[in-house]
């Protein structure tokens, strides 16, 4: 098998099949993309790492699950949801609200414009973990993983459309708490985004 | 566009974050190719170190992970039966023995699903697992406090009295130990993903249940305080006890090693 120009799904059902280089090749397609959904929601590297390398490990031990013709995207998301769901748990069971944890990996002594951009990524995280859990779990997989609104609904097992009402009122949600948490003045807000911007971001996937 | 079409969610493509959070809040930088191998050796290593018994079992399909402990629940169940069986079982309405047996033991399966429920699903809503964790407890104990099944057979009488306590214990304990199997079990079993309170409050719910069903079957007792605190206290007890242990031990975990503690 062509394992560069293989589906995900072919590569899953090879790798079921005892192909160990097939989980390299998943690897490689996919942990960017699992890095930059958990490095945006959380800033603690070291738990990021971890939850990468647990996913992995789940997919490792749950492939005698995987139905062959199953999409493989939303499967392995849903493994890293809820392990995160569960580091913050743990966190809140240590009686640490999960945004002393953004809080406390903020990096120390960084330049001013590295600072501003900490300060309203952490605003912004800060604001992500308040939201109920239904929402910021669609926004974590619409927006930081880039996943279409149908595989979001097959993650979190919710209709197509209670995902767009909670994305709907998730996303308004945090809008409106990072300008309260600027203290409403949206030119405070677009003075230090400008002044931190490194360019326009991507829009989800 | 009208209001009302913008209004609706549904019919909204455009959903998604604003400008302002895109710019607050922009994608990671991607990882180098150095950082990748780094952590695609940790993952190597990690499935490399799952050999043995345990990585096998908890490596099969979740259906037949259930089987196997919905098996071992019957298996204590049919061992009661075949070797010790309540005395007074001419006597005992079959309509009732049907309908504790069957409430019981759907509970405990339902349990063992919840129990070992797979990462790569949803969690069950947390409605579900509230239900079934208070139905296993509410049903034994309704099962005790309606009225006795016969007084027909001298040994059904006993338990009452100064035999009251040291034949309550007797059982709780004999039914205590008949579930550790269940419980070992199902910590075999589990892919050790999320140990959630819930999770292993329904584990070992199924373990009190498959304690209550094996009594059930083999004590011919039917005072109802004998039956309250030496069968019905164990799905009470077990899922509570279970409950603690792994809030304990995760907690203990994570202090040692961090927010996650290593697999």
């Amino acid at each position: 098998m062509d394992r560069a120009s293989a589906t995900d799904e072919q590569l899953m059902e090879a790798y079921v099949l005892g192909d160990q280089a097939a989980l390299r090749e998943l690897f490689g397609r996919y942990a960017p993309r699992l890095l930059g959904m958990l490095r945006r929601g959380l800033a603690d590297d070291g738990a990021v790492q971890d939850l990468l390398q647990h996913t992995f490990l789940q997919l490792h031990r749950a492939r005698g699950d995987y139905r062959i013709g199953a999409r493989f995207r939303p499967w392995l998301f849903t493994i890293a949801l809820n392990l995160k769901r569960e580091h913050f748990r743990r966190l809140a069971r240590r009686r640490e609200d999960a945004q002393e944890e953004f809080d406390r990996h903020a990096a120390p002594g960084t330049p001013h414009d590295d600072l501003a951009r900490s300060q309203t990524a952490r605003l912004v995280r800060r604001a992500l973990a308040r939201l109920p859990d239904s929402q910021r779990e669609v926004i974590e997989l619409h927006w930081l993983a880039g996943l279409p609104f149908p595989e979001v609904a097959e993650a979190i097992g919710a209709s197509l459309s209670a995902v767009k009402v909670r994305a709907h009122r998730g996303y308004a949600k945090l809008r409106d708490a990072v300008t309260a948490e600027l203290g409403g003045n949206q030119d405070a807000v677009h003075a230090i985004l400008e002044g931190a911007s490194d360019g326009p971001g991507e829009p989800p996937g | 566009m009208t209001s009302k079409h913008q209004a609706s969610p549904e019919r909204d493509e455009r959903i998604g974050p604003s400008d302002v959070l895109e710019r607050a809040l922009p994608p990671a930088p991607a990882p180098s190719v150095i950082e990748l191998d780094a952590l695609f050796a940790r993952v190597e290593g990690a499935v490399r170190e799952e050999r043995g018994p345990r990585a096998w079992l908890r490596s099969r399909p979740t259906l037949l992970r259930w089987t196997l402990a919905a098996l071992l629940v019957l298996s204590l169940v049919l061992v009661e039966l075949l070797l010790k069986p309540r005395v007074d079982f001419e006597f005992y309405p079959t309509l009732r023995m049907a309908l504790a047996l069957g409430a019981m033991g759907l509970l405990a399966f339902v349990a063992l699903g919840l129990g070992l429920r797979p990462l790569h699903r949803p969690p069950a809503p947390r409605w579900l697992l509230t239900s079934v964790l208070l139905l296993g407890a509410i049903v034994p104990f309704a099962l005790a406090l309606l009225p006795p099944a016969h007084l027909d057979h001298p040994a059904s009488l006993a338990g009452a009295g100064a035999d009251f306590l040291p034949r309550a214990l007797a059982c709780f304990g004999f039914g205590g130990v008949l579930g550790i199997p269940v419980v070992l079990l199902t910590l075999l079993l589990d892919r050790g993903g999320h140990t959630t309170v819930w999770r292993a409050a329904a584990a070992a719910l199924a373990a009190g249940l498959a304690a209550n069903l094996a009594l059930q079957v083999h004590c011919a007792i039917v005072h109802p305080a004998h039956l309250l605190l030496g069968h019905a206290s164990l799905a009470i007890v077990y899922p509570a006890l279970w409950a603690g242990l792994s809030r304990v031990v995760t907690a203990r975990a994570s202090a040692a090693s961090g927010p996650w503690p290593t697999p």
